[in-house]
């Protein structure tokens, strides 16, 4: 019976698979729960301290939207025409703003659109595939957007609310999944005159690739019946990007992969378990699950790891292997106890094949952070020298494995040597402890560069340095 | 006050916890509803959480205990709207023992999904669910005992635990 119900719940498991974004999901959530709170505790105040004269007030007035003109920036979009098939339906527009002015459950916990019509305004009403969809937005001090839908031929009150959020200079959206319509209607919408691409991430042994191509918008807006795969989008007015989002799902998000755990080239020792997790977070992360995309171990042990319920944890470093022998790869532990997944910002990156690559990260920790700079070199390399403001350390690797204490906020050149004493690589690290907007190649983002720290730390006079420690793992 | 840690963290487990939702409830709406909360709820105290998948695990069996009738009224402010498809639930019909499942009592079946589908031990079932672990007992072989009676009507001997024992 057991053995049955085990089955039957993993089978019922496999088959659930999580909607898209969740984290924007849970922070939106959290911001929605702390205003209701405040709100909560605001009403409450009042209620203790103006209660008695309150009911000369008459019936409680509701939040009013934030009074003043809206910010500069919204202005292209709040002052374009209305887009959409529906747009010079003048009476569906009017019954639209009437409907949601009146609506009191557009109510983000505190924020809400203006209960006056004249300040609302439609941003896009009409059909798009097989969904009819309006977009509204208050117009004042801090403008919200929200979202309806429905079938063709509903009127404005038969919609349902599917999305409230702050207006941003431009939006997209996305519509999916509602009376049984399975269409993910997708929704780009701009400034008049905007200019709207798209274009798929790439990822290589080298590097993300994104080429630009642009997207037809006869009719000032782009609207997609079905977004039935990931897609990058932006919105530029005058060559500048007013915004940039990722739009629809992957195929299958989610979708188990395969790992071999045994570790490439030998590199420490087979974590079956934690291999196949972080593989199949990084497909996820990456949406890379296509027959061409192999998975495989760059380095992976069991070490010692304070904090964790057994003082110990699995740690691995996972590439997804793209048709150019190299790709995206990340590195996680995983508590040998608990399960507790930890990452680190540094065992994120891009790599290319085993022989040549190297790689250098920070581990992540649980109860206090390390100074060991972790080194995955090609197998072949046994010594590492790790130059810091001019002085170097070294550090013996086992097939390509191993480590030293350098200083947090450190700016690093790596060089690897093989038994001969022959170069076999050379990388400069910096130190990063926040995730860049690109976690696997922060270099391709603007704000995500590494900082090392202002501050020097002596080296490698520093106490905790040890410059001959081998691979980690080892128990004895 | 988003946390990158946490966020990684979303990213990497999220899947897993939903599914852990899943069995909890047996609804897919349902799941990602409390886990959502759930992690709402956790991602203010993030940075002094000493074991947030217990936390996680408790609060969202917690909703689900007190809070079961309690309409959803969900407004998103993610790209896509907060819906899940159904396409499996014509399966999960004729699926007697995952029927049987969805009518136990909710601890209960926080008990079982915990043992069983988690191969948790029955102290970690009952630090996650903050009961002891004569509760955890009780109610995996009272769960068990009721799954066989509602797909074998008439036998209610209690199951050996034997293979999850622990």
């Amino acid at each position: 019976m057991i053995e049955e119900l085990r089955a039957t719940l993993d089978r019922h498991a496999a088959e659930v698979t999580p909607q898209p974004d969740p984290y924007p999901r849970v922070v939106s959530r959290h911001r929605r729960q702390r205003r209701r709170v405040t709100a909560a505790i605001a009403a409450l105040a009042m209620l203790l301290v103006v209660a008695p004269g309150a009911w000369l007030l008459g019936r409680p007035q509701p939040y009013l939207p934030v009074a003043g003109p809206p910010p500069a920036a919204l202005l292209p979009l709040l002052n374009s025409p209305t887009r959409g098939s529906l747009a010079a339906d003048n009476a569906y527009i009017e019954s639209l703003r009437q409907l949601v002015a009146e609506d009191d459950t557009n109510s983000d916990g505190g924020s809400r659109l203006p209960d006056d019509p004249g300040r609302i305004k439609v941003l896009f009403a009409g059909d798009i595939g097989a969904r009819r969809i309006a977009v509204v937005a208050g117009v004042d001090g801090k403008p919200l957007v929200a979202a309806y839908q429905g079938k063709p031929g509903d009127d404005a009150d038969e919609l349902s609310p599917t999305m409230l959020a702050v207006l941003e200079p431009a939006l997209g959206t996305g519509f999916a999944m509602d009376n049984g319509n399975a269409e993910r209607t997708y929704l780009l919408l701009g400034p008049v005159g905007a200019v709207y691409e798209t274009a798929e991430t790439r990822y290589t042994g080298t590097g993300i690739q994104r080429n630009w191509t642009r997207l037809d918008a006869p009719d000032g807006y782009v609207g997609i019946a079905d977004l039935v795969r990931q897609q990058r989008f932006r919105v530029l007015t005058g060559g500048t990007v007013l915004y940039e989002t990722e739009g629809g799902a992957a195929a299958a998000p989610g979708r188990t992969v395969t790992v071999d755990p045994q570790p490439a080239g030998g590199r420490g020792s087979p974590m079956p378990a934690a291999a196949t997790q972080i593989a199949n977070s990084l497909a996820t992360m990456t949406r890379l699950t296509g027959p061409d995309v192999t998975y495989r171990v760059l380095w992976s042990d069991e070490i010692d790891m304070p904090g964790t319920s057994t003082g110990r944890a699995a740690v691995v470093t996972v590439q997804a292997v793209t048709a150019d022998g190299g790709g995206p790869y990340s590195t996680g532990t995983i508590d040998t106890g608990e399960g507790y997944y930890r990452d680190h910002p540094s065992g994120y990156g891009i790599a290319g094949d085993v022989e040549h690559s190297l790689l250098a990260m920070r581990l992540p920790w649980y109860q206090v952070e390390s100074d060991r700079l972790q080194i995955i070199a090609p197998p072949a390399a046994v010594r590492a020298e790790v130059v810091r403001d001019g002085q170097t350390a070294e550090a013996t690797l086992v097939k390509g494995v191993g480590g030293l204490a350098v200083p947090l906020n450190s700016q690093l050149t790596i060089r690897v040597y093989d038994a001969t004493g022959a170069l076999l690589a050379t990388k400069d690290y910096a130190d990063r402890n926040e995730f860049g907007c690109d976690r696997f190649d922060p270099a391709a983002c603007a704000t995500g560069s590494p900082t090392p720290s202002a501050t020097a730390t002596p080296w490698p006079a520093n106490p905790g340095f040890d410059a001959t420690v081998g691979p980690v793992g080892n128990r004895e | 006050m988003p946390d990158d840690d946490f966020q990684a963290f979303v990213e990497q487990r999220y899947t897993a916890l939903l599914r852990t939702a899943y069995l909890l409830c047996g609804s897919r709406d349902r799941a990602e509803d409390v886990l959502q909360n759930a992690l709402a709820a956790a991602l203010p105290k993030w940075r002094r959480m000493e074991h947030p998948e217990a936390y996680l695990r408790r609060v969202m069996v917690n909703q689900l205990a007190n809070d079961w009738r309690r309409p959803i009224r969900e407004i998103v402010t993610a790209a896509l709207p907060d819906r899940a498809r159904h396409t499996g639930d014509a399966v999960e019909e004729r699926d007697e023992l995952w029927s049987a499942l969805r009518r136990l009592p909710v601890r209960m079946r926080a008990v079982l999904v915990l043992r069983y589908w988690e191969d948790r031990s029955e102290q970690e079932t009952a630090q996650i669910l903050g009961v002891t672990v004569g509760t955890v007992k009780s109610h995996s072989s009272r769960g068990l005992a009721r799954l066989r009676e509602l797909i074998e009507p008439g036998t209610s001997a209690a199951l050996t635990t034997a293979n999850g024992g622990n």
